[in-house]
């Protein structure tokens, strides 16, 4: 293990801190609130600490409180028990990301389906039985899409080879990227090209006979049928000459499936593969300008074969457990590097201001933030298109920051942040001097210090809602945490992650 | 990164903070000279329309007297001659594009064939980048900025006041790759409806405005963090350009299409006959052109994905050139159609076609000198061809269409004569321009009404 990527180890002069703690849950999930920074950090030791990331980092493959959160919750009005739409599929994924237990489940599976980008149009498009009933049609696509997310939630943090495996028989992956229609002779170049540029080794990797030679050994991996749209093996379309491949021979196998994996191993053997994909997970989770010494070192953990079985093993957990614990992490370089993807704001109001699914159901219900989040250029299930989203500054734009100030708005408002749910943060309110309030607040959401010039406008806010006439004490309260709430959401630290 | 915003902005602001009760356009959202070099004194205006996913230039505009144009290289996508709008004895444009054919018959249409670059790329987002930020493999590093937001920021970086609707990336989530630029940040307005910020819904409305206020004071706190700065510059153009956007008092007598692309270039007719404001490129984009399968309907050539996206473009940009035509404005606004490459010329068994390399794209306006540029596609894999012109159209080379005109060329064609600008080898680099964009230029000359270079360039004033 080289030096990068060596265990963050607390000190005096460098301990494991609340700082620490919010940086490491604004990247492996979604935010985190005061109160569960305080018990991340602990006793602050090096023992806290490990426990700290392993129980952000670790988890299994059902969240068995989500689970019953969300089964208590669906069915009503805000949120359906089956989802039969893209927003209401969208719906269900917010949700998960609001309450899961180890959110870096779900910020693994956005890392994934931004990886692996299929589009819900391009796959509705396709499913055309029963002929004439659109709602049936949708419904199908959506449980597609569903399936879909599913394979990465279960096998994003597990290995790479089962992965890619799965996903290129993945029928919603099938449908988009046009594999279904990959047969001998007449040979579908959509998903060998992007399964190498973007999946896995990156652009000008490969040459365009690997790509045709790639989608020789691909045919056949199809569908059963157009109705039942379930993944089919059709060894009739498979091409059963020998294929040559980024300088490898693949000889016919049979069935010939066996050519898939073996074309798989032939991706993750090639030295450019771990990079990529530890350069896409520093990216990610870490810096948008990957320093190449940890580049290198993750990959070389991607690249490790702890079974002995003579191949990489590219195991995610692993992978992102060292990362995490890793002292470039914690890098003074690397903080507030990142900025927010629509998703990662609109979820972080929920998780910073502790703000639970029956507050949300009075009029931002989980269909309205998915939209919400389509109108900021990132719908899930709505890449632009099979490259994923575009993330860091393209985030920021006009329309963008609109929307974002918005939906800021929407939460905070009486039905949502209920006078009764602000009581709960200061309960000897509403005598709660005016600098507790903000202080309590930007450690809550900016979660680093303001400018005092930002200071000096917020106590201004909050001293013009003192001086309304006719509101009572209580309302003079009420209207300072809605105004720090939208205000604070509004700055431009808060975009940052 | 830093824009000097502030000093107009609040120059407007007066006594009563920035929202007052009346819904004006502020006074401070004026006419610049410094909204990208334009020195034809016309006020011009370039729309590119983005056409994503690479669109089959093949049949668009087919070249129907070519024998190699046949049911061998097109089993179900050939298009027959007879369902062609035929624009000269050589090319006809596909049945889905009548009102196109039409405003070539007026003039007002310039195709330019065998657009592309050396060592072509056929991933989208390799050659979309080389397309957006004018450069092309083996070239200068140049950076990661649009082509015309280099161009903005080497004539018009350094201005002290320039319209926040200089650039607006209509109908957009996020701002165009062609438009990005290091000086200034183009409004990307996904829709005008939810294009306003909110105060305080409910609320007295003194509530409300004070929020608007201190959210608008928030972004304008200094900020020795680059990025903390780069968002609220960004803040800043948002809040100007609301101001225009909800104020928009044009209403054509065209009806537009229904769909994203009409009703985005809708929004571009608005602003461009918005008074009080000079938005100078504007910036649109149609996806889908990725035709791996279902291209074509085996038979029915107005059928398919293809057929369906060239319907689209053609009445979305009909019913923009009636309304700026009977407004009298289709003299000051030039179209310029890019996509990141063509198709494959043989088609797949797919009903589809796969990446490709050289294509076609189209220059629509007032003062375009009509025609087909750039020689005829050549569809032979083993001769090259030579073009009555003169020049050398090579052979097919790995099954994809070779190229003649760079498009940056094309470029520099709209930055020297519609714009009357110096700025191209600059923008594309000298090599480049010496090498590769003077030797094209003659091959493209679809502009009608040139800006005299005599006209010395705004800063000078300065």
């Amino acid at each position: 293990m080289g030096d990068r990527l060596a265990s963050f180890v607390p000190s005096i002069s460098d301990p494991w801190d609340e700082r620490k703690a919010a940086h490491l849950t604004r990247r492996v999930g979604f935010g985190a609130p005061p109160a569960q920074l305080t018990l991340l950090v602990g006793d602050g030791s090096a023992a806290a600490f490990n426990a700290a990331v392993e129980e952000q980092v670790l988890y299994p493959d059902v969240d068995a409180a989500l689970e019953a959160r969300l089964a208590a919750f669906a069915g009503g009005a805000s949120l359906t028990a089956n989802p039969t739409t893209l927003y209401t599929l969208g719906g269900h994924w917010l949700f998960r990301m609001a309450f899961a237990t180890r959110p870096l489940q779900e910020q693994l599976t956005l890392f994934w389906h931004d990886h692996f980008a299929v589009e819900f149009v391009k796959i509705r498009g396709k499913v055309t039985y029963p002929p004439g009933d659109n709602a049936a049609q949708t419904a199908k696509a959506t449980t597609l899409l569903r399936d879909y997310m599913e394979l990465l939630r279960l096998r994003g943090n597990k290995d790479f080879r089962t992965l890619l495996l799965a996903i290129t028989r993945n029928p919603a992956m099938l449908l988009y990227l046009d594999n279904y229609l990959n047969v001998a002779g007449r040979a579908q170049e959509n998903y060998a090209r992007e399964l190498m540029e973007l999946f896995s080794m990156g652009v000008n990797q490969y040459t365009e006979d690997d790509v045709r030679e790639l989608s020789r050994v691909l045919t056949g991996e199809s569908l059963d049928d157009r109705i039942n749209l379930g993944y089919l093996f059709r060894q009739p379309f498979h091409d059963t000459g020998t294929k040559n491949f980024l300088g490898q021979t693949v000889a016919p196998q049979s069935p010939g499936s066996l050519e898939t994996a073996e074309a798989v191993d032939i991706i993750l053997s090639q030295p450019v593969t771990s990079r990529f994909m530890a350069s896409k997970l520093i990216e990610w989770f870490v810096n948008p300008a990957p320093d190449p010494e940890a580049v290198e070192e993750l990959a070389a953990v991607l690249r490790a074969d702890a079974d002995s079985d003579g191949r990489p093993d590219f195991n995610f957990a692993e992978t992102l457990e060292v990362l995490f614990k890793s002292r470039y992490f914690y890098e003074d370089a690397n903080f507030f590097t990142l900025y927010k993807t629509p998703v990662d704001y609109g979820v972080n109001i929920v998780r910073l201001l502790g703000l639970t699914e029956t507050q949300l159901a009075a009029d931002v219900n989980w269909y309205g933030l998915a939209f919400l989040l389509g109108g900021m250029g990132m719908g899930l299930f709505e890449p632009p298109n099979v490259g994923g989203w575009i993330h860091g500054e393209a985030w920021i734009n006009s329309v963008n920051l609109i929307n974002r100030y918005n939906l800021a708005e929407r939460v905070a408002r009486s039905d949502i942040m209920t006078p009764a749910f602000l009581l709960a943060y200061f309960p000897d309110s509403p005598a709660t001097s005016n600098a507790t309030l903000l202080e309590d607040f930007r450690r809550r959401l900016i979660q680093r210090s303001l400018r005092t010039g930002e200071t000096d406008i917020l106590n201004a806010h909050m001293s013009s809602m003192d001086s309304l006439a006719g509101a009572t004490q209580l309302q003079k309260y009420n209207l300072k945490i809605w105004g720090l709430a939208h205000l604070l959401c509004a700055t431009a630290e808060f975009q940052m992650k | 990164m830093p824009l000097r915003r502030r000093d107009f902005i609040r120059a407007g602001l007066g006594g009563l903070g920035y929202f007052s009760t009346a819904a004006l356009v502020p006074d401070w959202i004026i006419r610049s000279a410094a909204a990208i070099e334009d020195l034809s004194g016309e006020n011009r205006i370039l729309v590119i329309v983005q056409l994503e996913g690479g669109n089959d230039g093949l049949n668009t505009l087919v070249p129907y007297t070519d024998p190699l144009y046949n049911s061998d290289i097109r089993p179900t996508l050939h298009v027959p001659t007879a369902q062609l709008h035929l624009i000269d004895n050589l090319n006809g444009l596909h049945p889905a594009l009548p009102a196109l054919a039409e405003s070539y018959g007026d003039g007002r249409v310039a195709i330019i064939q065998n657009v592309g670059y050396p060592n072509p790329d056929l991933s989208h987002f390799v050659s979309t980048d080389y397309w957006e930020q004018g450069r092309a493999p083996g070239g200068p590093n140049l950076g990661t900025q649009g082509w015309v937001g280099r161009f903005f920021d080497q004539t018009c970086g350094s201005a002290p006041d320039v319209d926040p609707l200089t650039m607006v990336g209509a109908g957009h989530s996020r701002i165009p790759g062609s438009l990005k630029a290091v000086t200034y940040s183009a409004p990307a307005i996904a829709s005008v409806a939810t294009y306003q910020i909110q105060g305080a819904a409910g609320l007295p409305a003194v509530i409300g405005t004070r929020r608007l206020n201190d959210l608008h004071a928030l972004n304008d706190v200094p900020a020795a963090d680059p990025a903390i700065e780069f968002i609220q510059n960004s803040a800043n153009v948002a809040e100007a350009s609301i101001a225009v956007v909800q104020n928009l008092s044009y209403n054509p007598a065209v009806v537009y299409p229904s769909t994203k692309l009409g009703q985005d270039l809708l929004l571009c007719s608005r602003l461009i006959h918005q008074p009080g404001i000079a938005p100078k490129v504007l910036h649109v984009r149609q996806a889908g052109y990725d035709t791996h399968a279902d291209q074509g309907v085996p038979g029915s050539p107005g059928l398919g994905d293809h057929p369906a996206l060239l319907i689209d473009l053609n009445d979305a940009l009909g019913a923009f050139m009636s309304d700026l035509a009977a407004s009298g404005n289709l003299d000051r606004v030039l179209i310029l159609t890019f996509s990141e490459f063509g198709r494959r010329v043989r088609q797949n068994d797919s009903d589809g076609t796969d990446h490709g390399a050289a294509s076609i794209l189209f220059v629509l306006g007032g003062r375009i000198r009509g025609g087909v540029y750039g020689g005829q596609p050549n569809l032979s894999s083993t001769e090259d061809v030579m073009d009555p012109a003169g020049f050398i159209v090579p052979r097919v080379q790995k099954g994809n269409l070779s190229h003649t005109v760079d498009f940056r060329s094309v470029y520099a064609r709209v930055i020297e004569s519609w714009f009357g600008s110096q700025a191209a080898p600059g923008v594309f680099g000298q090599s480049v321009y010496d090498g590769i964009i003077f030797p094209d230029l003659p091959k493209i000359d679809f502009i009608r009404a040139t800006v005299s270079a005599a006209r010395t360039p705004w800063r000078e004033y300065h």
